[in-house]
């Protein structure tokens, strides 16, 4: 292993080397030098990032020093995104530190002038260290959603912290689901169909007959069943119980010796599975239908599900196979040459899939009117990542609006103590007081702020922040710095779901809850 | 001692006590003098802790909650910190900066390259030094604050007496080692006395890949770590035979290597994960068994997994369990919020999700119980048969345990003169030992906990023949 193996050992085991490859090649921006800033970028560095920029113009103040551990007594009055970057790029030095002493503001507003600053980065960050205005954080909205970048909103006050994905598109192939087993038992290709009809049950010794892998089993007591029930699977419960009983166990010289029996009595369910397409890939597979060509060819996951398409039409509406095979009681040949029949077939939908991706590209390539640049080339590991993960394929659309009517309702109707969404509009209300008056609010400014909502606990929750107002609380900073640094590495390795899209983290009580917006 | 800061002059031991009315935090611009002994805490506490400390309208106690005993208390307070892995570098950073001054921590392990990818208070030329002192020395560098103490200690936790534990005012733990867990809890659960004195609370923080919790532990008061065993996530285990016999994944043969080869050819050689030479034989040894069996998959990686049992671990999922922990010790300690009852879990790894929950108090806890635990065993049973079976059950999960009744002493580990008494009984017959019912004593030499347990017997007299059978007894 190599140092660096050795190095990244823990992560890797999360996410591999096609994750960590990701994460390597990604840019993240912090605006706004906070402490939650901070610590979600020192969670991001000390995996290997890339390279990170922070962006703010201030300097340094006692206030900054007192809570963020990537800041001290030295710094004072020093500019504090280059004195900041300088102390997290000590945690790694894999990770490349950038500074730019600029206001948000001027960044913003130029877009032709600035697009090329915006586009390098893969997430942007952007904390509520220093007041930016609606108009700003709403120029860097559009922005960010034009070039498809995350924006990831975070703000703590006391015992409160949320955060809001604003992205327009999340897609994801590697979600990591528990298992990835498609055992294709209802619907067995011919090479498995003639590997089970060649193991003859009645011709084998006992130690053999307990050895034979329950797939085969199940295969073979499948068969018996259809060709008694019109070619359908078991399908009601009193239909499944009797299989499992009459077809499955019965086929065992001894349930109470034959460990492979008795895993095929409890996977028997899965004869009753149909390898048909799951409800949320047909969605994704009707939303590329209605693409035009320079939409889907311009990413990775709309080309293959496009690809996707091709290949159901050619191959009788059946997904490529995971090809991935469960442990099950057998002696090594049997589940051996079992494992091969489903590693084989496995490869030769990847081929045929490749084959699919191929002939788009060509035809694409023939049509000048493109103004996409079409990949000429995709890698084999992302194909094979595909064809494996492709039953549980993720993707959400985004918002760019801060809540909707159905939060809207929930808060009027909040009416426990630890109710979380009061927490976010009380959080958004000190945001626009901030915004209108050009000063935080204090509790003299309770009642005008709770007016705007007949709620008690609202107003419970105002009181709380209004009074426990500090914006660099360590903990709960440390904790959204946490949260903004789990989120951004499923972005940046887009491996596993991502947050869709609020989460908001009560410290009071110890809960939290999420909203799609 | 007379400290001054924005013209109040006061005896820092006598204010908090007797001024509370004078200085009332609600009127925010006084500030304790407690806070003003250099001008770095005076900074520190006045602009991130000291509005956390006003009384807001969650607090539990509002008739006696004062906001001064609450500063006063998180600058008196004692914090122990067991773990400076992971979790541990994330909490005392979080503790140096929320306001705590007096901490201890403890950790008996050297850092380890592959320690880098998260525990940010260790560099690579630190390699090789033990966890807690560089990390106290990191912080004291990084933070100069002169009334911050932070004492680390180089070694294990058992190696301290039980009076050192006393001193505390809440322990902090971010270990990854189950024994340890359950040793500090064994040992604070007995340091309560009747009248609930030194009752001190222990937080626990835990980490798996995107995964983690953290709980709240109020020692006879609440349910303790030993109640909550079951819900322990078990070790992968492979069966003799398949490892012998039938591999099929390359994780068998790694165990083949691992469990049977390694003691054949190194007889009394124990195996060392971290010694890179062993490895390369570990590796090569489950590649040979692989290849024999065509199966494909082994790495070096994997075999480092599977010897080693190692746990996926990413920092951010850390700093989310290591501040949850600390806002509760926060918490604790100063009163100000209302403390979780008693147990979050996390899990990042599809989408965001927390819970939080009370977890029950067990009355059989062998910690914070009284009452026995009544277990069953078969009528045929050796003595050897059921501590085999003991140490394999999931509420109990001890290693080496010794048995007692009131009467007799069944098995002891040590001294040695009575372990050669006692071996004799390890053939006999359980149900010929002990009456039905009858409670028996378990204890562990690891563990500061004493069991007890009553057998109610069931099933044939004799063994039964088949493997089946006496599988699907047990
Ligand atoms: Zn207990």
């Amino acid at each position: 292993m190599t140092s660096k193996e050795l190095k990244y050992d823990r992560q890797l085991r999360l996410w591999a080397n096609s994750g960590q490859s990701n994460l390597e090649s990604s840019h993240v921006c912090l605006i706004n030098a906070s402490t939650s800033g901070s610590e979600a970028l020192k969670n991001l560095i000390l995996p290997g990032i890339g390279s990170f920029t922070i962006v703010d113009d201030h300097l340094v103040t006692d206030d900054d020093i007192s809570s963020g551990f990537f800041l001290n007594e030295d710094d004072l009055g020093k500019p504090i995104a280059p004195a900041m970057t300088s102390k997290l790029q000590e945690l790694n030095r894999d990770v490349k530190g950038n500074s730019v002493e600029r206001s948000v503001e001027r960044l913003v507003q130029d877009v032709g002038v600035n697009g090329q600053f915006w586009s390098q980065f893969n997430v942007v960050i952007l904390t509520k260290r220093h007041y930016t205005s609606n108009n700003t954080v709403g120029r860097l909205k559009e922005i960010l959603w034009d070039l498809n970048i995350p924006l990831l909103l975070v703000d703590n006050i006391g015992f409160y912290g949320y955060l809001h994905v604003i992205a327009k598109e999340i897609n994801v192939i590697e979600t990591h689901p528990e298992f990835l087993i498609d055992l294709r038992l209802d619907d067995p290709w011919p090479e498995l169909t003639s590997h089970v009809n060649s193991i003859n049950l009645d011709n084998l010794d006992d130690t053999d007959h307990a050895h034979v892998p329950y797939v085969v089993i199940l295969i073979k007591a499948l068969q018996t069943w259809k060709s008694e029930h019109q070619n359908l699977p078991p399908q009601t419960y009193a239909q499944k119980k009797q299989f499992k009983a009459e077809y499955v166990q019965a086929l065992s010289r001894d349930m109470m010796n034959e460990v492979n029996f008795e895993e095929a009595s409890s996977n028997a369910w899965r004869a009753s599975q149909t390898s048909s397409i799951p409800e949320h890939i047909e969605e994704i597979l009707t939303t590329v239908s209605s693409m035009p060509p320079a939409t889907y060819l311009s990413s990775t996951f709309w080309l293959f599900i496009k690809a996707l398409q091709g290949f159901l039409a050619n191959n009788h509406g059946k997904l490529p196979l995971s090809g991935v095979l469960p442990d099950m009681t057998a002696d090594t040949p049997n589940y051996i040459s079992i494992q091969n029949i489903y590693r084989d077939k496995a490869r030769r939908d990847q081929q045929l899939f490749a084959n699919e991706i191929n002939s788009i590209l060509a035809t694409s390539q023939s049509e000048t009117d493109l103004l996409v640049s079409v990949p000429s080339l995709v890698p084999s590991e992302s194909i094979q990542s595909f064809c494996k993960n492709c039953r549980f394929l993720y993707t959400t659309k985004g918002s760019k609006q801060n809540f909707n009517k159905d939060m809207e309702e929930s808060l009027n109707n909040s009416s426990e103590d630890n109710s979380v969404l009061p927490i976010y509009f009380a959080m958004l209300a000190f945001n626009d007081f901030k915004e209108k008056f050009n000063h935080d609010p204090t509790l003299d400014d309770l009642q005008m702020i709770a007016a705007s909502v007949d709620n008690q606990i609202y107003k419970k929750t105002l009181k709380e922040i209004l009074i426990h107002h500090s914006k660099q609380y360590h903990n709960v900073a440390s904790f959204m710095g946490g949260i903004v640094g789990q989120e951004t590495l499923k972005l940046v390795t887009r491996q596993y779901k991502a947050l869709d899209n609020l989460f908001v983290y009560d410290g009071v009580h110890s809960v939290s809850e999420k909203w799609k917006i | 001692m007379t400290s001054t800061g924005k013209g109040v002059t006061v005896c820092a031991k006598v204010c908090p006590a007797y001024n509370t009315h004078v200085y009332g935090f609600d009127s925010s611009l006084s500030i304790p003098s407690i806070f003003t002994s250099s001008l770095y805490t005076y900074k520190l506490v006045m602009t991130s802790v000291f509005p956390l400390l006003k009384i807001g309208p969650f607090n539990e106690y509002p008739d006696e909650y004062s906001s001064v005993d609450a500063a006063d208390a998180l600058r008196n307070s004692k914090v122990l910190v067991i773990g400076a892995g992971g979790l541990g570098c994330e909490i005392l950073k979080n503790l140096a900066l929320t306001g705590f001054k007096s901490i201890e921590v403890i950790d008996m392990d050297t850092i380890d390259i592959s320690n880098l990818n998260r525990q940010f208070l260790f560099r690579e030329s630190d390699v090789g030094r033990p966890k807690a002192e560089v990390a106290a020395e990191f912080i004291r560098q990084r933070i100069r604050d002169p009334s911050l103490s932070i004492v680390p200690f180089f070694g294990k936790i058992q190696d301290k007496p039980l009076e050192y534990y006393k001193q505390f005012t809440v322990v902090i733990c971010g270990l990854d080692s189950v024994e340890a867990r359950r040793w500090i809890n064994a040992t604070l659960v007995g340091l309560v006395d009747e009248e609930l004195n030194n009752l001190i609370p222990l937080v626990d923080g835990g980490t798996e890949g995107f995964r983690g919790q953290a709980r709240v532990i109020l020692p006879t008061l609440t349910s303790c770590y030993e109640c909550s065993l079951d819900m322990l996530s078990t070790k992968q285990t492979y069966p003799v035979c398949t490892i012998a016999n039938t591999p099929r994944l390359p994780e068998h043969c790694i165990e083949w290597a691992n469990a049977l080869e390694w003691p054949v050819h190194f007889s009394g050689l124990k195996f060392d994960a971290d010694n890179p030479e062993h490895l390369d034989w570990m590796y090569e040894a489950s590649l040979k068994r692989a290849k024999l069996f065509n199966i494909k998959g082994v790495t070096r990686s994997l075999t480092l997994g599977v010897v080693k049992n190692i746990i996926p671990a990413i920092a951010a999922t850390n700093a989310i369990v290591a501040a949850s922990c600390c806002n509760e010790v926060f918490k604790i300690v100063t009163n100000s919020n209302p403390i979780l009852n008693n147990y979050m879990m996390y899990s990042g790894d599809d989408s965001i999700f927390t819970y939080t929950f009370s977890h029950t108090k067990k009355k059989d806890c062998s910690v914070c119980g009284n009452t026995a635990k009544t277990t069953i065993a078969q009528k045929w049973w050796t003595l050897q048969d059921f501590i085999s079976q003991l140490s394999k059950n999931q509420e109990i999960q001890m290693k080496r345990p010794s048995l007692t009744t009131s009467t007799q002493q069944l098995y002891l580990r040590a001294p040695e003169a009575l372990e050669e008494a006692t071996r004799g009984n390890l053939i006999k017959k359980l149900s010929d030992l002990i009456e039905p019912m009858e409670e028996i004593l378990v204890t562990d030499p690891s563990l500061p906990i004493s069991l007890k347990v009553r057998v109610h017997f069931e099933g044939p007299e004799e063994k039964p023949d088949t493997i089946s059978a006496l599988m699907s007894d047990v």
